[in-house]
C-alpha cells in the first residue's frame, strides 16, 4: 500500500490527510496488512457462503417520526430545510 | 470505600432502609469526588437526582416498581440516551443530543433505574486501552499510571472504583471482556442478538454487542435479564429462552490449546492451574481442544471491523447532525467535517477498511476474511460439541501503563489476540477477576466462553468459579 494507494483510499474515504500523515500511515498499514496477508494462503475452496441474510423479517410498516429536535441538531438549518454550501 | 451490590440496593429500597435518593446522591458524590482522578465519566445526567425522587414517590404510594428500581447505572457514552448527550467520545458528536433512547436504555428506564451518567471510552468504541478518546484516557483505578483497557474502559473503571453499581459497555472484539480484566471487575459480551442494538452507535454490526459489567455475576445477572430480549427495532435481536441445563458435576471444561502457547504471565499460569485443579476436585473435567483456525481471529477481525465500519462511518457529513467544518463547496464540506472530527485511529480504521472492500481488493480480504471468520466459527461449534465451556486468558498480561503502546497500533490490535473470536462467532464470554499478578499487582482476568444462547449456563458456571476463587484467596480486594 503505497502513500498513492493511500491518498486514494483517503479521497474515496471523504478524509484530508497531510502529507505527514500519509507517510506515517503507509509504514502502520503496510504492517498491519503483511499481517492481515496470513487470510490469503487460507484454503477456503470447500467453503460454500452465500450472501443470504438469514436474519428475520417483519411487516414493512410506517411509523410516523417527527422531531424538531433531530432537525435542529444540524449547524445550518433554514426552514426546517438543511442549508449547505454550493455543490456546483 | 463503601460499595454496594445492585442485589443489596435493590433488596434495600424495596424494604425502605434506604431511599433511590439517597442511593443516587451517593454516588453522584463519589464520581464528584473521584472522576477528576479516573476520567470515567463524560457527562453526568443532571435528571438522576428527579428520577430517584419519582421511584420513591412510587414507593411512598405502593405503586409497582420495576426490577431495578433506584440502582444507578451508567451507559457507555455509544448508546443513545434522549436528552443526554452522546458522544461516542469522538470531537465528530461532541454536542450530539439523541432525541431517542437505545432500547437497552429504554428498558433499564422502565423497570426504574437511575441512569446516572455516561461513560468515557475510545474514540467510536476503536481501541483497546482508552487513549483514543476525545476526553482523554481512562486511569485504571487500582494504579492511575496504568490504562483502564479499552473501549469499555470508562464503565469497567466507573464499577471498579465504586462510582457506579453496574454499567452497560459494548463489545465489538474484547470492549467489555478486556477493560473488565484490567479493572478486576466481572465483564460479559453476551450471545450476538441477544441485547438488542437498536440506538447503538454502530462501529462494526455484525460484530457490536451490548453487555455490562458489575461487581460479582449475580449483579451482573440481575442488568443483564433486563436489558436482553427479541427488539422489533433490530432485526438480528432474538427471543430465546434460555435454559438450564442439570448441575456442575457434569459439566465439561475445554482449554484452547493454542491460547496456552502464547507467553502468559507466570502469575496467571499459576492461578489458572489452581482453577484446573479446583474444577477436577469437584469432578468437572477438563480436557486440552485445539481450535486450528483461532490464531486467524485477529487478522480476521481486523478486515472484517475495518470494512465495516468504513461503511458505518460514512454517515458523519456535517449535514444533518455532528461536527461541521467551515466550507465553500460541498465537497469541503464533507471532508473537512469528517477530517477534523474523526481522530487518528478512526482514519486509520476507515483507510483501512475502505482498502480492504475497495475493487481489486474485495476478495482477497473481505471476502476471504469472511469465509475464515465460517471456519472459526465452525471450529467453536466442533469444540463445544465436546466441552460445555471453554476457559482462556482474557489478555496476555495485565493492564499496561499508559502511552506504553499508543504509537504502535499493531502492538495494540495484537493485545486482542483471546478475545476477537468470540465475536467472529457471535458466543457468549465473560471475563471474571481471579486475583492479581506479582509483578506489578495488576488484576487478572479469566475468560469463560460458551455455545451461542448458553448465556445462561454461562453465568451459572462463572458464578462457580467465582465463589471457588473467593473461598481460595477472599476475593480480589484482600
Amino acid at each position: 500500500m503505497n502513500e498513492e494507494v493511500i491518498k486514494k483510499m483517503a479521497q474515496l474515504s471523504e478524509l484530508e490527510l497531510s502529507e505527514s500523515e500519509v507517510s506515517k500511515l503507509a509504514g502502520e498499514l503496510n504492517k498491519i496488512l503483511e499481517y492481515m496477508d496470513q487470510l490469503t494462503k487460507v484454503n477456503c475452496d470447500k467453503l460454500n457462503l452465500s450472501l443470504h441474510n438469514d436474519s428475520k423479517q417483519r411487516e414493512d410498516q410506517i411509523i410516523k417520526y417527527e422531531s424538531e429536535d433531530l432537525l435542529s441538531l444540524s449547524k445550518d438549518l433554514t426552514a426546517s430545510l438543511y442549508k449547505v454550501p454550493s455543490s456546483i | 470505600m463503601k460499595k454496594y451490590k445492585v442485589k443489596q440496593i435493590i433488596d434495600s429500597i424495596r424494604s425502605k432502609e434506604i431511599s433511590a435518593e439517597e442511593i443516587t446522591t451517593f454516588y453522584l458524590n463519589e464520581i464528584q469526588n473521584s472522576n477528576k482522578d479516573i476520567n470515567a465519566f463524560i457527562s453526568i445526567n443532571e435528571k438522576a437526582l428527579t428520577h430517584a425522587k419519582e421511584v420513591d414517590r412510587k414507593i411512598a404510594n405502593g405503586e409497582r416498581i420495576g426490577k431495578l428500581a433506584g440502582v444507578p447505572i451508567a451507559i457507555k457514552d455509544n448508546i443513545c440516551t434522549a436528552g443526554l448527550k452522546t458522544t461516542a467520545a469522538s470531537k465528530m458528536l461532541l454536542d450530539f443530543v439523541p432525541d431517542y433512547n437505545a432500547t437497552l436504555v429504554e428498558k433499564l428506564i422502565s423497570e426504574d433505574a437511575i441512569i446516572i451518567g455516561k461513560t468515557n471510552m475510545d474514540e467510536f468504541a476503536m481501541g483497546s486501552s482508552n487513549e483514543t478518546s476525545f476526553f482523554g484516557t481512562v486511569n485504571n483505578p487500582h494504579n492511575l499510571e496504568y490504562v483502564a483497557g479499552g473501549s469499555s474502559g470508562g464503565s469497567a473503571a466507573a464499577v471498579a472504583a465504586g462510582l457506579v453499581p453496574a454499567a452497560i459497555g459494548t463489545d465489538t472484539g474484547g470492549s467489555i471482556r478486556q477493560p473488565a480484566a484490567f479493572c478486576g471487575v466481572v465483564g460479559m459480551k453476551p450471545t450476538y442478538g441477544l441485547v438488542s442494538r437498536f440506538g447503538l452507535i454502530a462501529f462494526a454490526s455484525s460484530l457490536d454487542q451490548a453487555g455490562c459489567f458489575a461487581a460479582n455475576v449475580e449483579d451482573l445477572k440481575i442488568v443483564l435479564d433486563v436489558i436482553s430480549g427479541d427488539d422489533s427495532k433490530d432485526s438480528t435481536s432474538v427471543a430465546i429462552e434460555m435454559k438450564n441445563s442439570p448441575g456442575n458435576s457434569e459439566y465439561k471444561v475445554g482449554v484452547i490449546k493454542e491460547f496456552m502457547e502464547e507467553g502468559l504471565n507466570d502469575s496467571f499460569t499459576e492461578k489458572f492451574n489452581e482453577i484446573i485443579k479446583i474444577l477436577n476436585s469437584k469432578n468437572i473435567s477438563t480436557n486440552n481442544i485445539n481450535l486450528k483456525n483461532i490464531k486467524l481471529s485477529i487478522p480476521t477481525y481486523y478486515v472484517i471491523a475495518t470494512s465495516e465500519a468504513s461503511s458505518n462511518l460514512s454517515r458523519y457529513d456535517g449535514v444533518r447532525y455532528g461536527h461541521r467544518a467551515e466550507a465553500n463547496t460541498l465537497k469541503d464540506l464533507y471532508r473537512k467535517s469528517r477530517s477534523e472530527g474523526f481522530g487518528e485511529e478512526v482514519k486509520r480504521r476507515i483507510i483501512l477498511g475502505t482498502y480492504t472492500l475497495s475493487s481489486g481488493y474485495f476478495d482477497q480480504y473481505y471476502n476471504q476474511a469472511r469465509k475464515v471468520r465460517a471456519l472459526i466459527t465452525q471450529d467453536f461449534e466442533q469444540a463445544f460439541e465436546s466441552c460445555d465451556f471453554l476457559i482462556t486468558p482474557v489478555v496476555i498480561g495485565t493492564a499496561f501503563k499508559t502511552g506504553e503502546k499508543i504509537n504502535d497500533p499493531m502492538s495494540m490490535y495484537l493485545n486482542d489476540l483471546f478475545t476477537t473470536s468470540a465475536n467472529l462467532a457471535g458466543i457468549p464470554g465473560i471475563s471474571i477477576p481471579i486475583g492479581r499478578c506479582k509483578k506489578n499487582n495488576m488484576p487478572l482476568g479469566l475468560q469463560i466462553l460458551s455455545k451461542k444462547f448458553n448465556d445462561l449456563e454461562l453465568l451459572k458456571f462463572a458464578k462457580f468459579i467465582e465463589t471457588q476463587m473467593e473461598e481460595m484467596c477472599g476475593g480480589l480486594d484482600e
